[in-house]
């Protein structure tokens, strides 16, 4: 092995004074890993002499915890002949620890023969103080945005809650409205049928005032089944499993109208304005035709023949339902209550449960949609019931 | 007998009348325990303060002889610089440990409760000034040659681990021990036991090496050590009713000098000695010059093995060989070089420790492969940085145990931790806890920030060595067993 190690003495003068004049903190070590020279920003900035730092006197500023990988590191290259780059904290004059970027280069003769390394470092503390805070700043950042994200969430929770409240509310009054209803009208023929048993069981009763009597009984008995049929099909239209499928909404309303007398079937008019299929619940959808056509018909005009349009449009979110008839209508202050149960505009003439929009009404919530009415009795105009179903 | 003898014989035995408290205060003399009739002390050798400075004066003559010779010749360029190390080592080891034995005896030569006792401690006194003094003035001319020579007067000064190991054991042996303890562990157990011996050895493997110098050193030392190592028998001998007494000494002493011994001796017959001129392994030389004689002293005073007597007969097969491989690592910590074991080393010492040699050969094949990879230079690139554990009673690496088996005991004792490399060292602490516990390793003083913990601060500021002085390998890693690419 050729014997090159030179010593501090020999470095040359030229070089020493470019160094010297150099920003940067440099160093050069001999071919056996000591530094033989270190340049005045160096010296400087350890505030050492020459003396002090060369052989492995530089080592001793290297803060404890980076001691072994620094060196390791350098051991590492060195034997390679490999140039490298490490960082690590390096005591300046004042004491305080300076994180050190450290390049060094192994250099050769025209020979090829290894001579030793040159190497620079450049103070990085500051860099890695922005970096850091840098990295602070996005983690900060990326929490203040899961915050953000948290709080938004919880405010959307809350307002969920809320309206779930409020729907829970309005149920609840529901219910309470519709107990107190359903007593009322079961009630109401139960007592109606007693009294009539009761007029029938008198003994000076004649046999044809008590088949009246009896016909009397038979059809509050029968308004009695109406309502308790209409209260299972409303229990089951609450239990019911929403089945969502494509169907073809102009069969879905030809069979509604089978269901009504044939008197009927011909004053309905149908506009699907392009709109064939829908996807929803078909046995539901199929309820709510049914109750609200079934209402046309129940409150149509007395001095004019029954007209019904059923109006579909669609638009990017929802279809749009409207069934139109030039019935009696409305007045307003039974529009307010319109969908409550147990809600009939003429008791006497016009039979039915009370349930029918209050069913309608429910079913269209379940499946999504909001139901309203437009009507006005002193009008005449008759009434429209809207519906929307979702997309 | 001439009337100068006869006044001799007379006047050694002149002693107070009264053991009085007054000028032997108990603690310095240590013998108030003790009901022992002092006055029956005798030792076997004994001399005139005549005939002591006329035989020393020859030895003097002697060895002042043979250092003017070897320095005329130089003769160290001729030594093996395997060999050098354990010049080294012995001589930075002896000077100040001998001047702390001057102190010892002088205080024997104080307090000691018999007339004939003190005078001889006060001969003894006198050879340990001697021992100060012949390594200081042999290795001096060296230091001129080889920097590390200068530790021959400055180790016991420096904060080096050895030193803070070796100063943990002197200070308590030699420097705070009363005459009886001193009588018991220094002239007894280590002078009797360990170092009477082994300069009996070492003096014969210097001359297998052709070091004269260094041979005749010994050799006179020797002849002081075996006349005033008598002292501790003299004592032990009135002590048969306080056996237990002598046993717990004899216990703690011999373990402790043990540690000290295996390092100091074991290093030099089995490692800085070339493996052409080894004639006895350092398991051979314990056994033939320590134990037999030692096993055979005991019994002759009704003293029993120290209890861990099994465990000192396993160490002898690989302590000394776990520090080594330990201390090879870190030896810019030392102020002396390490050789690296090759082939023959290798062949030697499976021959001489067939049973525990092997474990060590993948360590060795390790280290000889990192300088394959490295800069022959750079002595550095094959050495430790980071701090490794101490024993917090002896101070030495923790290297009890094989590579397979460590013998290290963790302890967590009214809050602090603490480690032992062994059991007899966490019972010694336990002992007397109170002495011990605010002695601090080189670790735990980095620990608590009075040693520097980057490797190179501690170095140079702490143990006070630099590039020239710290230790590398003794030929650099250049070796024909090395081959490099």
């Amino acid at each position: 092995m050729v014997n090159n190690n030179i010593s501090s003495e020999e470095v040359d003068p030229k070089f020493r004074l470019m160094a010297d004049s150099s920003p940067v903190l440099l160093w050069m070590a001999a071919i056996d890993a000591r530094c033989i020279f270190f340049n005045k920003p160096w010296l400087e900035f350890t505030g050492r002499t020459m003396e002090q730092e060369i052989g492995f006197g530089w080592a001793e500023g290297i803060y404890f915890e980076d001691f072994r990988p620094t060196m390791d590191t350098f051991t590492l290259f060195f034997n390679k002949r490999e140039a490298f780059s490490m960082e690590y904290r390096l005591r300046r004059q004042d004491g305080v620890f300076r994180w050190i970027l450290d390049n060094g280069r192994p250099y050769f003769d025209t020979n090829n023969n290894f001579l030793g390394y040159l190497g620079s470092c450049v103070d990085i503390s500051d860099l890695k103080a922005s970096a850091e805070l840098e990295l602070k700043n996005a983690r900060l950042e990326v929490e203040v945005s899961e915050r953000e994200k948290s709080a938004n969430a919880l405010m959307k929770a809350n307002q969920e809650i809320t309206k779930a409240v409020d729907e829970l509310a309005k149920t609840n009054e529901d219910l309470e409205a519709f107990a107190f209803a359903m007593s009322h009208n079961l009630q109401a023929p139960l007592i109606t049928c007693i009294n009539y048993v009761r007029f029938a069981s008198k003994s000076d009763v004649k046999e044809t005032e008590k088949k009246k009597w009896f016909a009397k009984i038979q059809s509050k008995l029968e308004d009695l089944e109406k309502i308790i049929e209409s209260i299972l099909k409303l229990s089951q239209v609450q239990k019911e499993q929403i089945i969502n499928e494509e169907f073809d909404i102009a069969g879905l309303i030809s069979s509604v109208k089978d269901d009504l007398k044939e008197e009927f079937r011909n004053c309905i008019t149908c506009y699907f304005n392009d709109v064939q299929l829908v996807k929803s619940d078909k046995v539901l959808l199929r309820q709510v035709m049914l109750n609200i056509l079934h209402n046309a018909v129940h409150y149509r005009h007395q001095s004019r023949s029954l007209v019904v349009t059923v109006t579909i449009t669609s638009n990017q979110h929802h279809y749009e339902f409207c069934i139109a008839d030039n019935g009696m209508g409305i007045s307003k202050e039974r529009l307010a209550n319109i969908f409550r149960p147990f809600r009939r505009l003429k008791s006497s003439r016009h039979k039915g449960s009370g349930l029918g929009l209050f069913a309608v009404d429910k079913i269209i919530r379940r499946l999504g949609g909001h139901c309203w009415i437009k009507s006005d009795e002193e009008l005449g105009n008759g009434t429209e019931v809207f519906f929307t179903l979702p997309k | 007998m001439n009337s100068r003898n006869s006044l001799w014989e007379k006047s050694r035995k002149l002693n107070w009348l009264t053991f009085d408290q007054t000028f032997f205060p108990s603690i310095p003399s240590g013998a108030e325990k003790l009901k022992v009739d002092w006055s029956q002390w005798e030792e076997p050798f004994k001399t005139s303060y005549f005939q002591y400075i006329k035989i020393q004066h020859s030895k003097e003559l002697a060895v002042e002889g043979v250092r003017n010779a070897m320095q005329r010749i130089n003769s160290s360029k001729q030594l093996s610089r395997q060999w050098l190390s354990t010049l080294k080592l012995h001589g930075a080891l002896l000077p100040l440990a001998e001047f702390a034995a001057v102190i010892g005896n002088l205080r024997a030569a104080r307090f000691a409760p018999d007339s004939a006792w003190r005078i001889t401690a006060m001969f003894a006194a006198l050879d340990e000034l001697r021992h100060t003094q012949i390594p200081l003035r042999i290795f001096q001319h060296l230091v001129s040659k080889d920097s590390q020579f200068d530790w021959v007067h400055k180790f016991y000064h420096s904060n080096n681990w050895v030193a803070i190991a070796a100063r943990h054991v002197f200070d308590e042996m030699l420097l705070a021990a009363n005459p009886l303890e001193f009588a018991i562990a220094t002239n007894f157990v280590f002078e009797t036991g360990f170092t009477n011996l082994q300069f009996i050895g070492l003096s014969a493997l210097a001359a297998e090496t052709g070091d004269a110098m260094f041979e005749d050193m010994v050799s006179s030392m020797q002849t002081d050590e075996a006349r005033h190592a008598q002292i501790g028998s003299a004592v032990i001998d009135l002590l048969d009713k306080d056996l237990p007494y002598v046993q717990k000494m004899v216990d703690k002493w011999f373990w402790r000098s043990w540690r000290l011994f295996a390092i100091a001796t074991g290093f030099s017959i089995d490692y800085f000695t070339p493996v052409e001129h080894r004639k006895i392994s350092f398991r051979e030389f314990m056994e033939e010059w320590v134990l037999i004689q030692f096993q055979e002293t005991l019994k002759q005073y009704g003293l029993k093995l120290p209890w861990y007597w099994e465990l000192f007969l396993e160490e002898l097969d690989y302590y000394h060989h776990m520090v080594y491989a330990s201390a090879y690592s870190y030896r810019a910590t030392t102020w002396f070089d390490f050789y690296l074991p090759g082939p023959q080393d290798e062949e030697w010492f499976m021959e001489k420790y067939p049973k525990s040699w092997p474990p060590f050969k993948p360590i060795w094949q390790q280290i000889r492969t990192q300088w394959e990879k490295a800069d022959p230079n750079y002595d550095l690139g094959v050495h430790s940085s980071s701090i490794i554990g101490f024993c917090y009673l002896c101070q030495v690496i923790l290297a009890s145990g094989t590579p397979f088996k460590n013998n290290a005991i963790v302890e967590q004792t009214a809050g602090i931790g603490r480690v032992f490399c062994s059991e007899p060292c966490q019972k010694l602490f336990h002992d007397e806890p109170e002495r011990y516990k605010n002695h601090l390793d080189i670790v735990n003083r980095v620990l608590i920030g009075e040693a520097p913990g980057n490797l190179m601060a501690m170095l140079t500021q702490y143990m006070g060595l630099n590039f020239d002085t710290w230790g590398k390998d003794s030929f650099q890693g250049v070796y024909p067993w090395v081959k490099r690419g």
